[in-house]
């Protein structure tokens, strides 16, 4: 009786031991749905305090022709308290100073001249007035004509300063206001929608578009040579773009299918859905410069709404004026349209004589749709200030991201959460760490080279938004589907139940008889 | 718990159980007549549904069928030269017919079966499907009534053509002329599985069709759908075809029952609608085979249409029939599975399931069951254990019963003489009322009652494995054999009166004369002698099992209960009852 | 809106504890300065809320002939949505069977929503972007969450961002909160939604409307929880869907009750429409759909009577004529312009200079070149020369040896 109660024992336990040792882990660890640990408090962090790690230190170049060397520093230095005084009354949410150096006595790399930003001034009958001269429009370089500079000594002060601000760094309040806001303009173009966010690769497409189906052919590529590979170039640190070019027969987009057209009622007439494939290429964003010839339908007089007019054309130094019998729209976010009055003749070429004005009108509306380009700033500068806000809003956009991720981790707890999104992450940190250290130890005293700095910069805030989106949109993480908690235990239940009831019962009996065995000794 | 235990001591006060055990016959009779009561219920209103299209592809109806006037005139055609073959030998028959095939572009072969008659049949390819499956559009050359199925033929020639027109099938259609509709077909069907060349891919459906009368008109049509072994179409098809023929304005009749009884409703026509079909399912393949039953055993759907009387509608109504099952059938996708495979139809538009006409073939074999239980339990032989001799030599007993059953088995039906064999059970029935068998032989009261225990609970196995798919069978083999039941064990009888009684419960449950007043009473069409040689004749060619259940379940049963009851000499009996006191 | 809440939310926990009358003067100070705040910083995001491009979703998840209307549902979807000028490039069709080339159909490659056959929805230039099997739960969650693997490409996504108005259609068999897929998976309302919250969570779209038609559709959008969806159902809880008619010559019905009428209704519609969602939801009615139409707007911003059908059913361009004359607004781009032809033009002329100077070597190297071209020539005719050579020589050693051989067995023969 008492062997048999001891097996009875062993058999329990060992029951019991494979079922709470070996079972319960097995089905854990089989059940469990695989979720990475993301440093979750640390992204809290660096979303609460969004951009407070950078301090952005901007060097400006003082050369002052106006007075000695003694009088020039005693006059930079009242400008730098000046313009110190003025960032620190802008309590923005980023820290930016603006170092005030003598153009002189610093050893500048002469290599990229255009690099540094300086301010001259110079002495003229104007006073406090910015001059547009050849420097202005092709170089970094600022020139300010001065007349007097000892009435109102302050107030010269506080212009050459808002100068330094406005128009050659372009960090007044409203665009760091602009920049960190949730809002997230640049500039207005965005509000009102005509340019698109910020992205590095874009495509651009030339579409030549007719209504019949003669052979046609045109010059473009020597006018994009010589018309967009510049600007290519120029902007080739911020965007990388892609072109391609195409003539498409019988298709005018439908204008000649109303003889009511005019310009209010274009929007609804117009159909530029077959020339939106957007398949053809890989970015994301493409734009288009499309010529559209109406087909002969429309008959002798052409299209009704268009207008011929005149442009001027800046011919060397004179003016020539150019008849020109079509007219330019401006799609937001798509491109631009050209749309000419009359059919084509069969077997026309369109020369670069032509293409000329519709070249130039296309870079405008794309620097438009790009949102380059600032009113109060000499060109290159604009273009400094436009890769630094790149910076900063891919920063800001990749916390966003990362922040977007962590709290879909944590309201769906069924999503599994792969390594290569941890990893993904850790890199974005990483980068993110290297791009702060490049910016906050920017600036100091040996001079490096501005311009390849920011380039570099932009590179680096290109990839890591990049790896921000890919680390949010893992196609793993796949949300599974609703599988609620009553049927898991419907499913679990049938199955573990009778053995735990039949568990449980053993044990009871055990007990039962472990005190009738232990009476029975007694 | 406490529940369980409140009732228990209650029953224990009332000595419950053991009244019950004492009485368990009458328990068992009690079962019975539950089990009869539940098919008597059924009709009633409320107990039986409406039929429905389970599948939704189905669709019946939904499009509209072109077969009609223009079609007539190529029918007229096809008929008069047919009625030109109907004296010409198959050979000379099937090489016409072919040439007509080749002209509208049917593949057609023939399958030589010099036994039971060349098959003509033509298969024609679908012309975008992908031709896995075919439908089976068959006509027997001469139908169930040995009449000249020339409407049939017809029809059935003129439909291919139709359908060869046609670009939307997605399955192959298969045509078939047979000699018959038993044998030729079945064995046509065997070999079309088996080793024939041409095919079309696995059968679906097939529609059988039975137009023998002369004219071109027709009143109402005749729905066959029993198959072989209790095997039943999908109820999809069959409501279906009852959908197609009621919405051609044309009535429908269901086991051979007349117009009025179909489309009164009440009570009794239900009743007879049932019992009907159950008895057509028992005895199919016995009675007369229209040739849905030679598609029996494969999972083809299959129905008879076979067209009555001779004024009312016209011939191409009736083909607008088969035209609307084949364009419902054609848009099935996968096979039938979605209605019941085993229901009993009521009447055209209501049938039960068979979840409401099951519990009264188990409440049937139950009673056998308890049967058993009493056999074993209600006498001084309790106390002996299983492994006692006696149980033993009831295990002999039934095995050598079983061999018994099986040299039955093999009767050719040709040397079958069944006035012969009904005689003899009569008389081997009514032996005991003799002295005759005493001397030779004497069983003692414990293997008596053992050998009735097990009898009993082979029956009941029997019935019960039986149930699902045959009930047919089932419920009319226990039905029939229970009589067994009521035999007494010698011991029990001393007066004459009593033992006249149990011969005659003995002869009544012998499965060939009970099969032989059931076919007298109830069935016209088979004549009451020949129901033997038509059983053995389709267990051999038809795949037909009722046949071999009757000799190796009931016949075993009916043979160690027989047994069971032979004289115990009194001597013995006294014997006994001093050794166990 | 979530910023105004903020604030309020800020103010009841400060009011809660500050209970003195010197901070409720404060209080009553600083409200309404708040709240100018706060209010331009509402109106500013409603004059934001405005979409610049259009994208269509248009799913039908039912297999097998018979399920031919929920095609032709779909099909007739695309229709309206490309006629309205929604490029293809924007739409995303998913048909989850083939019922034009189906063998049933007695008009192959055609599929008609109307028994007069006028118009073949399946005619030319249709562009389906998930066929078949591809239509699965699986396939729908990664689109709209856009989690791909790096090869699926561009015309299989769903490009959105936050200024697109998604107009997504689902049709199908559908029960309690779930809609089949295939005959074969099931997709729960919950999914949807939590799909629609990843994607308000990247901001992947402006306005979701959502359109389904199925069995007790109403219920397939009880559980979302996202701002900015606004979503209609043909059929309540427990509520079937109808068709509307069949064609008996196909013998399948054609288009569902709820479609139709929303077809009836869209056909009026051209690009330059006025009428708003709200003349949409009114002309559904019981005695035409044969079940109720539910719509959701509690999570939508805008009120039905003043959102266009075009804004979610057409892709209007919006046109910005040339202004008159290259004022100082186009100056700032002008310079750059010129600024990027004179860099691109210096740097070409340095390269220019450079390759000048370098002329007189490149001709002797044109020269080197030919003496080389001309070398190479005696050189391949050499090494030519030499290669034969030296396979004549090992031919006719080869022969010799074996001839040697030859003689040496036939010695041994003799022998």
């Amino acid at each position: 009786m008492n062997n048999n109660y001891k097996l009875r024992l062993f058999v329990l336990f060992s029951y019991l031991s494979v079922f709470f040792l070996l079972g319960v882990p097995l089905w854990y660890k089989l059940t469990t749905i695989h979720r990475a640990d993301l440093p979750i408090t640390y992204i809290k962090e660096l979303v609460d305090n969004k951009l407070n790690d950078v301090h952005l230190k901007l060097p400006i170049y003082v050369d002052s022709q106006i007075n000695d060397i003694k009088e020039s520093a005693i006059l930079l230095k009242d400008i730098q308290s000046e313009i110190n005084d003025i960032l620190g009354k802008n309590n923005a949410g980023l820290d930016i100073s603006v170092n005030v150096l003598d153009y002189v006595k610093e050893n500048l790399d002469s290599k990229n001249e255009n690099a540094n930003q300086i301010l001259k001034i110079v002495k003229g009958d104007n006073n406090l007035k910015m001059v547009e001269n050849r420097d202005f429009f092709s170089s970094t370089a600022t020139t300010v004509e001065v007349n007097d500079l000892s009435t109102d000594y302050q107030k010269s002060i506080r212009e050459l300063s808002n100068i330094i601000l406005n128009n050659i760094l372009g960090v007044n309040a409203k665009n760091i206001n602009t920049v960190i806001a949730s809002t997230k303009d640049i500039n207005d173009g965005e509000k009102t929608g005509v340019s698109i966010p910020y992205i590095q690769d874009i495509h651009l497409s030339a579409i030549l578009l007719s209504g019949d189906g003669d052979a046609l052919g045109w010059d473009i590529e020597s006018s994009m040579s010589k018309y967009i590979t510049p600007l290519r170039e120029m902007l080739s640190s911020v965007y990388h773009f892609t072109v391609d070019s195409d003539i498409v027969y019988y298709n005018d987009l439908n204008l000649h299918s109303q003889h009511a057209v005019n310009e209010s009622t274009l929007a609804h007439i117009l159909d530029i859905s077959e020339i939106s494939t957007s398949d053809e290429y890989s970015e994301q964003i493409g734009l288009t410069l499309a010529i559209v010839f109406p087909s002969r339908e429309v008959g002798n007089n052409g299209l009704e709404f268009i207008k011929p007019k005149s442009i001027e054309k800046l011919d060397g130094s004179e003016k020539v004026s150019n008849d020109i019998n079509w007219e330019k729209y401006l799609i937001p976010r798509w491109g631009s349209l050209i749309i000419n009055k009359y059919p084509l003749k069969a077997n026309s070429y369109l020369d670069e004589e032509f293409l000329h004005p519709i070249m130039h009108k296309f870079s405008i509306d794309l620097l438009e749709i790009l949102g380059i380009g600032s009113d109060m700033m000499s060109p290159y500068n604009s273009l400094h200030m436009f890769k630094r806000s790149v910076v900063l809003r891919n920063l800001l956009k990749s916390v966003d991201t990362l922040q977007s991720l962590v709290r879909l981790t944590e309201s769906f707890k069924q999503m599994a959460v792969p390594e290569q999104v941890l990893a993904d992450v850790n890199t974005a940190i990483g980068i993110r760490y290297e791009i702060i250290n490049k910016i906050n130890h920017f600036g100091t005293s040996n001079g490096i080279n501005n311009n390849i700095v920011w380039d570099e910069l932009v590179l680096l805030s290109n990839k890591l938004v990049t790896v921000c989106e890919n680390a949010f949109f893992d196609n793993e993480m796949v949300q599974q589907n609703f599988f609620p908690d009553e049927h898991k235990t419907a499913v679990y239940f049938p199955f573990l139940g009778p053995i735990a009831m039949v568990l449980f019962l053993g044990i009871v009996n055990m007990i039962k008889d472990r005190s009738h065995i232990v009476d029975s000794i007694k | 718990m406490a529940l369980i235990e409140v009732l228990h001591r209650r029953a224990t006060k009332l000595g419950l159980l053991p009244k019950v055990i004492g009485k368990l016959s009458i328990v068992s009779n009690i079962l019975v007549l539950i089990s009869i009561g539940l098919i008597l219920c059924l009709p009633l209103d409320g107990q039986y549904r409406r039929t429905y299209i389970s599948e939704n592809a189905l669709l019946p109806s939904q499009a509209y069928s072109y077969f009609r006037e223009s079609e007539w005139n190529i029918l007229r055609g096809y008929r008069t030269a047919i009625e030109a073959l109907i004296d010409k030998p198959a050979r000379v028959r099937n090489e016409v017919i072919s040439s007509w095939l080749t002209d509208f572009g049917m593949k057609h072969a023939v399958y030589d079966n010099a036994a039971d008659g060349d098959t003509l049949y033509g298969v024609y390819n679908s012309q975008r499907g992908d031709g896995t499956e075919a439908i089976v559009l068959a006509v027997p050359w001469y139908n169930t009534d040995n009449e000249v199925n020339i409407g049939g033929a017809a029809l059935g020639i003129s439909l291919s053509r139709y359908f060869s027109r046609w670009p939307i099938w997605s399955k192959n259609i298969i045509l078939v002329i047979s000699e018959n509709p038993h044998k030729a077909m079945k064995s046509w069907v065997d070999a079309y599985h088996n080793s024939l060349d041409l095919t079309g891919g696995s059968l679906e459906a097939a529609i059988v069709l039975d137009f023998p009368s002369k004219s071109e008109y027709f009143e109402f049509v005749e729905l066959y759908f029993n198959g072989i072994n209790g095997e039943l179409p999908n109820l999809d098809i069959v409501n279906v075809a009852i959908s197609v023929i009621e919405h051609e304005g044309v009535k429908v009749s269901l086991q051979g029952l007349n117009l009025s009884e179909m489309y009164t409703s009440s009570y009794f026509n239900r009743l007879k609608t049932l019992l009907f079909g159950v008895k057509n399912s028992a005895l199919s393949g016995t009675r007369k085979l229209y040739g849905n039953e030679a598609f029996s055993g494969r999972r083809i759907q299959a129905l008879t249409l076979k067209a009555c009387g001779t004024e009312g509608h016209d011939i191409t109504t009736f083909g607008r029939i088969p035209e609307a099952i084949f364009r419902s059938v054609n848009n099935l996708l996968e096979k039938f599975h979605q209605s019941f495979f085993f229901y009993f139809l009521v009447a055209p538009r209501h049938f039960v399931s068979i979840g409401s006409y099951l519990p009264s073939a188990v409440c049937l074999s139950i009673s056998f069951g308890i049967s058993a239980a009493h056999s074993y339990i209600n006498n001084q032989y309790i106390t002996v254990p299983l492994s006692d001799n006696s149980s033993i030599l009831a295990l002999i007993i039934f095995f050598g019963s079983i061999a018994i059953s099986f040299i039955f088995l093999q009767i050719n039906e040709t040397f079958l003489q069944p006035h012969l064999m009904i005689l003899a059970f009569l008389l081997i029935s009514f032996l005991p009322l003799t002295n005759i068998p005493q001397p030779l032989i004497t069983i003692q009261p414990c293997l008596s009652y053992r050998l009735k225990s097990f009898a009993f609970i082979y029956i009941s196995l029997v019935l019960t494995s039986l149930l699902v798919m045959n009930f047919a069978l089932a419920f009319g083999m226990g039905l029939l054999a229970f009589p067994l039941t009521f035999t007494k064990s010698c011991s029990e009888m001393i007066t004459f009166k009593s033992k006249v009684i149990n011969c005659f419960y003995l002869a009544i449950s012998n499965p060939f004369i009970a099969i032989f007043i059931f076919v007298s009473i109830f069935e016209d069409d088979i004549t009451n002698f020949e129901v033997f040689s038509d059983l053995i004749s389709s267990f051999k060619y038809m795949g037909n099992w009722t046949w071999a259940i009757t000799c190796i379940g009931w016949f075993t049963t009916w043979q160690m209960v027989y047994i069971a009851n032979l004289d115990t000499p009194r001597s013995a009996l006294d014997g006994d009852t001093k050794k166990n006191l | 809106m979530h910023t105004l809440t903020k604030y309020l939310k800020f103010i009841q926990i400060i009011g809660t504890e500050y209970q003195t009358h010197v901070v409720t003067m404060r209080f009553n100070f600083f409200i309404p300065f708040l709240l100018l705040l706060t209010t331009n910083y509402v109106l500013a995001d409603e004059e934001k809320n405005n979409h610049t491009n259009n994208w269509a979703v248009l799913v039908s998840t039912s297999t097998f002939w018979f399920n031919y209307r929920h095609m032709a549902n779909v099909l007739s979807m695309y229709r309206t949505v490309k006629r309205l000028g929604i490029p293809d490039s924007q739409i995303i069709l998913m048909l989850s069977d083939d019922v034009a080339c189906n063998s049933r159909n007695l008009f192959p490659g055609s599929v008609f929503n109307n028994q007069d056959r006028k118009i073949d929805l399946y005619g030319e230039s249709i562009e389906v972007d998930y066929k078949g099997y591809d239509v699965t739960v699986e396939n729908f969650i990664r689109l709209l969450t856009d989690r791909w693997p790096d090869e699926q490409p561009k015309s299989k996504r769903l490009l959105t961002d936050e200024n697109s108005n998604i107009f997504i259609y689902m049709t199908g068999h559908g029960g309690d909160d779930f809609l089949k897929f295939q005959d074969a998976e099931e997709i729960a309302s919950e999914d949807i939604a939590d799909a629609f919250e990843q994607m308000h969570e990247k901001k992947r779209y402006n306005e979701i409307f959502f359109m389904v038609d199925t069995c007790q559709a109403n219920t397939m959008f009880s559980k979302f929880y996202s701002p900015n969806i606004l979503a209609i159902g043909s059929s309540e809880l427990d509520e079937s869907s109808y068709s509307h008619h069949s064609d008996v010559e196909l013998g399948v019905a054609v288009i569902d009750r709820f479609t139709y009428y929303t077809l009836e209704f869209l056909e009026q519609i051209d690009k330059s429409s006025t009428l708003t969602l709200e003349d949409l939801f009114q002309y559904y009615t019981f005695e035409k759909v044969h079940s109720n139409v539910g719509v959701r707007k509690d999570l939508y911003s805008r009120d039905p009577k003043d959102v266009l059908i075009t804004d979610f059913f057409a892709n209007v361009p919006n046109i910005i004529p040339d202004s008159s004359s290259e004022n100082e607004s186009s100056n700032k781009y002008i310079n750059l312009i010129n600024l990027a032809m004179d860099q691109y033009n210096s740097n070409s002329k340095v390269s220019k200079n450079k390759d000048n100077a370098l002329s007189p070597s490149v001709l002797s190297k044109s020269q080197n070149f030919n003496n080389i071209e001309y070398i190479e020539d005696t050189r391949t005719a050499i090494s030519s020369s030499i290669k034969t050579l030296l396979v004549t020589s090992v031919v006719t050693l080869l022969c010799i040896l074996f001839y040697l051989q030859e003689a040496e067995s036939s010695k041994t023969f003799t022998k």
